[in-house]
Parts: structure tokens; sequence; C-alpha cells
């Protein structure tokens, strides 16, 4: 007997899985889902998961102060053992995150296949582009530089020229409608905590609906 | 879902597919980090915006609210309320195109094809605006 087949032995005793993965390991997938433009979504999750374990070791020497902010990257950079590849996979898989939930996106609606019976993981579908969008930004904005620092005004500064809630909105996620010191530390707490929760549990429903529903195809 | 389609087992057809595609991704990836490193330019100073760098994904939309400065109207609230407006109709799609196929293919549904070939192209046209035009003095309107 081998050492897996004790293991699972051992947990299916204790929690009746054996079955469960034999399903999971069993299931019939549609051959279709070879072609490479089903890929895109799961290259996007794939980004994903590089940037939450690139993410960590981040957190690890980033300080999100307007004070240390630009120098700890610059530490992060130059300094830390690593920290330069570390910091760079981080940005190219954020890139290659966003480009693939957007050609993700084009896919789905070229084949119209948002229509009826997944009109809600659309729905969930454009929730995670926003979410995406505000991943890239927020980050963007922790480099602190020259360039993000101006590209992060006009993004935080526009929307609070809509009228009704633009202001208030603003103000709710970042305490005021200015670009102050304080801004960095509410921005890096949208990328760190709140954005990367609500983006996991979005993404969990969308795959279970895909699960439940199965891929849209006319072929 | 209707369709009898052509089925795989998920184990190991699929999973095998599926690894050779993420280690392919992670390859790039790692050649991308390490012959193109992040960049990182001068300090910012807290109220002082000398350069605007959108990054690409948004420069759409930066190009969007240069152009209606500078073309349109100085109302900026109008420029940002329009994206908004078009976002929600991206968001109510379904609701909009009721066809009963669940999917078709891009030539069977032309209409709907060339209007999303047309804002793609509008999009790629707001991007090339926002790196040509000068969004800098476009912010100052803002601080």
């Amino acid at each position: 007997m081998s050492l897996t087949t004790k293991l699972i032995d051992w947990l299916d005793e204790r929690l009746g899985i054996r079955s469960d993965i034999e399903r999971a390991l069993r299931k019939m997938v549609p051959k279709q889902a070879a072609n490479p433009v089903y890929c895109l979504g799961g290259v996007a999750f794939l980004a994903f998961l590089v940037e939450v374990v690139t993410g960590i070791a981040l957190a690890r020497y980033y300080l999100p102060d307007a004070a240390f902010a630009y120098e700890s990257v610059r530490v992060i950079t130059y300094e830390v053992p690593l920290g330069s590849l570390v910091r760079s996979l981080h940005y190219w898989a954020g890139n290659v995150m966003i480009a693939a939930v957007l050609l993700h996106m084009l896919r789905v609606y070229f084949m119209g296949a948002y229509r009826k019976p997944r009109e809600l993981n659309w729905l969930v579908g454009v929730a995670l582009l926003l979410l995406t969008f505000t991943f890239g930004f927020s980050g963007y904005a922790l480099r602190w530089d020259v360039a993000s620092y101006g590209a992060t005004s006009v993004v935080v500064l526009a929307p609070a020229s809509l009228p009704f809630a633009g202001a208030w909105v603003v103000r709710v996620f970042l305490g005021e409608v200015a670009i102050t010191g304080e801004t960095l530390t509410r921005l890096y707490f949208l990328h760190v905590f709140l954005i990367p929760m609500a983006a996991f549990t979005l993404m969990i429903i969308h795959f279970l609906m895909v699960r439940r529903q199965g891929i849209a195809s006319y072929m | 879902m209707k369709k009898q389609e052509l089925r795989i087992p998920f184990f190991p057809y699929q999973v095998v597919r599926e690894l050779g595609v993420a280690s392919f991704v992670l390859g790039v990836l790692l050649l991308l980090a390490a012959y193109f490193p992040a960049p990182l330019g001068e300090e910012a100073k807290v109220g002082e915006i000398t350069a605007i760098e959108p990054q690409w994904y948004l420069s759409p939309l930066f190009g969007f609210l240069a152009f209606w400065d500078s073309n349109i109207s100085p109302n900026q609230s109008m420029a940002v309320a329009l994206p908004v407006v078009i976002l929600l109709v991206i968001l109510l799609l379904p609701f909009i195109d009721r066809g009963e196929e669940e999917a078709e293919h891009p030539l069977k549904r032309r209409a709907w094809s060339i209007a999303g070939i047309a804002f793609v192209l509008l999009l790629l046209y707001l991007a090339y605006y926002a790196y040509t035009a000068d969004i800098t003095s476009y912010a100052e309107l803002l601080t």
C-alpha cells in the first residue's frame, strides 16, 4: 500500500473524503476546453496567486507611510536580496492578470456567453474586472514616485467631480478628497486587505457558478 | 449543456494540460521580471504633480478625460459620468442582449461583433490620445 493511499485512508476514516476526491478527479470536462481562448480566466487566477505570494514577501519590507514609502521601495529594489526580482514579478503578474481578465472578458463578449443562464456570472465578472483595476491602480500608488503620484491624483480626484455621490464615495474610501500622505496608507489598506478579500470571495463564487453551469459553447 | 458534447476526464487529461499552461505562464513571468525589472522614478512630493503616467489599462480613461477637456467642454462632471454610464451598459449587457442561444459564433452575431470591435478601437484611440496629448496640464484642473 503506497504512502498516498495510506494518507488518504487515514483522512477518509476521519473526514470521509474519498468519494469526493474521486468524483472531482473523474468529472468529465468538455473537450473544447483545450482551446486556448478558454484558458484566459485560469491565467488571470494563476497571476493572482503569484500576486498573493510575491505581495506577502513585499509586505515584509514595504512601509505604507508617505515619509518612508518611496525609500522602502528603493531598499526592496536595490538592497534586499532578490528584492528586485520579487518586485518585478509582482509588477508583471499584475499586468498579466489585467491583460488576461480583459481578454477573457472579450472572449465572453464576442461569443455572447453572458446570455441566459450566465447573467449572474457576467455581473460577478464585471465586478472582478473593476476590483482588478483597483488592485492595479492602488498598487501603482504605493510606489510613490513622481509618475505614479500624478496618475493616482487623477484617478482619486476625478470621481469626486461626479454629481451626487462622487465626493462622498471618495471620502468613504480615502477619508478626504485630496492626495495627502494619509491617502497612501488608506490605499495600502485597500490594496492588501479589502480588495484581496473581496476579489477572492467573488472569484470563488465565479468558479462555483462556472462549475455548476459549464462553459458556454457553440461548437 | 443542451447539446451533446465531447467529454474527457478531468484527471489526468485536463490536469496535465493546465499544468503545462501554468508552467508556460510562470516561465514567461520569470523572464519578463528578469529582463524588464519594474521601474522606479524620482520620489513624489505631496501636492506637486509634475508627471502623469497612467497605467496602460487606465490610459483610455485618461485619454477620454483629456480629450473631453480640450475638445468638448471644461465641465468635468459630464466627462466622468459618461464612463460610468458605459460601465452600467456593460454590466447590464445580459439583460439587453436577450438572444436565445447560450453562445454563438461571433460571425453569427454580426451587429454585436461590430459594436465590440468599434468599442475596442475607440479605447485604443483614446489610449493613444493619452500618450500623445499633454495630460499634465489637465491635472492642474483637479488640484
